[in-house]
């Protein structure tokens, strides 16, 4: 049986570069739930993320000629990520001052089930604007992403020990405002 | 609900939380939208369409493109020069027949000389010549 080793980020960037719609797909389907999740991280409604992940993916490939280091396009990307989400923030923040009110972030009411879950995200959303920033991006990296401490410390620069340590402050505070929910919701 | 880029194995063996990733498992949009993620890949690959094109219209340029304009300047001047020698050579008449006389090397170099190849003074039975040409110089 032959083992085939997928081609790894610095390939694909540059191949991506000279157009390869392949490649540039790969790199997309590589990064796009880490690039949805950083993009939560920041802006904290899904609709942002979503408009602020797909635009950085644009963005990137714009750019992939400033990509100096193939090998850490994944790092550079949610750089980009970052920067669009913090962006588009401010925007929306200078267009209404109003934040929406609970309950009000999009769809109407609709069956039980579904307003539960509704309900849950936004509580979820809400616990994690109470954490710094940096320690939401790297909760959401590592156990929504699964991410390992190596993987997020390579890609966000920041010492091993550092990230461990984001990491267990990051869940304590969660838990602490997620206590009730975390037992009612029978996980 | 797996997560979403490494398989069980591959996650933090001795460093996770289960409830917790249980929980964030619900801000996965896929959790209430089926096949979400493969719409997303779809938007992002359709708004990169042009961008894609665009670079591949630029990669032919730099390869193929290079080698076809090398070739559109190189080929028609190769082509009149070759011409250009083709009528010199027709035009030209042809040199009138020498006869071929063999030689040897010697005789070939000393050929036209009236005096000897070798003047008598740096022979070398007349040594004492050359002592006395360096002391008239001095």
């Amino acid at each position: 049986m032959s083992v085939q080793h997928e081609p790894n980020d610095e390939t694909l960037v540059r191949r991506a570069r000279s157009g390869d719609e392949r490649a540039y797909g790969d790199l997309v389907q590589r990064y796009m739930k880490s690039a949805y999740a950083v993009a939560l991280s920041v802006t904290g409604r899904h609709e942002d993320a979503e408009d602020a992940a797909q635009e950085s993916f644009l963005v990137a490939l714009q750019r992939l000629d400033e990509c100096r280091n193939p090998e850490r396009f994944a790092g550079w990307l949610l750089t980009i990520v970052r920067n669009r989400s913090r962006n588009l923030v401010r925007r929306e923040s200078l267009r209404s001052s109003d934040p929406l009110p609970p309950g009000a972030s999009g769809r109407g009411p609709g069956p039980d089930r579904e307003t539960e879950r509704v309900e849950l995200r936004e509580r979820l959303q809400e616990a994690l604007e109470t954490l710094p920033p940096v320690q939401r991006e790297i909760v959401l990296l590592h156990d929504l992403e699964g991410w390992k401490h190596r993987e997020i410390a390579d890609r966000l620069d920041l010492p091993s020990g550092t990230v461990r340590s984001h990491l267990h402050f990051a869940r304590k505070a969660l838990r602490s405002v997620l206590g009730a929910t975390l037992e009612t919701s029978g996980i | 609900m797996m997560p979403h880029n490494h398989d069980e194995r591959s996650r933090d063996a001795g460093d996770r939380d289960l409830p917790m990733e249980a929980l964030l498992a619900r801000l996965d949009p896929e959790a209430s939208r089926p096949r979400y993620w493969k719409g997303f890949h779809r938007n992002v690959m359709e708004a990169a369409r042009f961008e894609l094109a665009r670079r591949r219209r630029l990669a032919d340029l730099t390869v193929a493109g290079t080698v076809t304009s090398w070739a559109r300047t190189v080929v028609p001047s190769a082509m009149v020069a070759a011409a250009a020698a083709a009528v010199i050579l027709l035009a030209v008449p042809a040199p009138p027949n020498v006869p071929v006389v063999d030689v040897g090397v010697e005789e070939y170099l000393s050929a036209g000389l009236e005096d000897e190849a070798i003047p008598a003074e740096f022979d070398q039975d007349g040594g004492s010549g050359l002592t006395l040409a360096s002391a008239e110089i001095f």
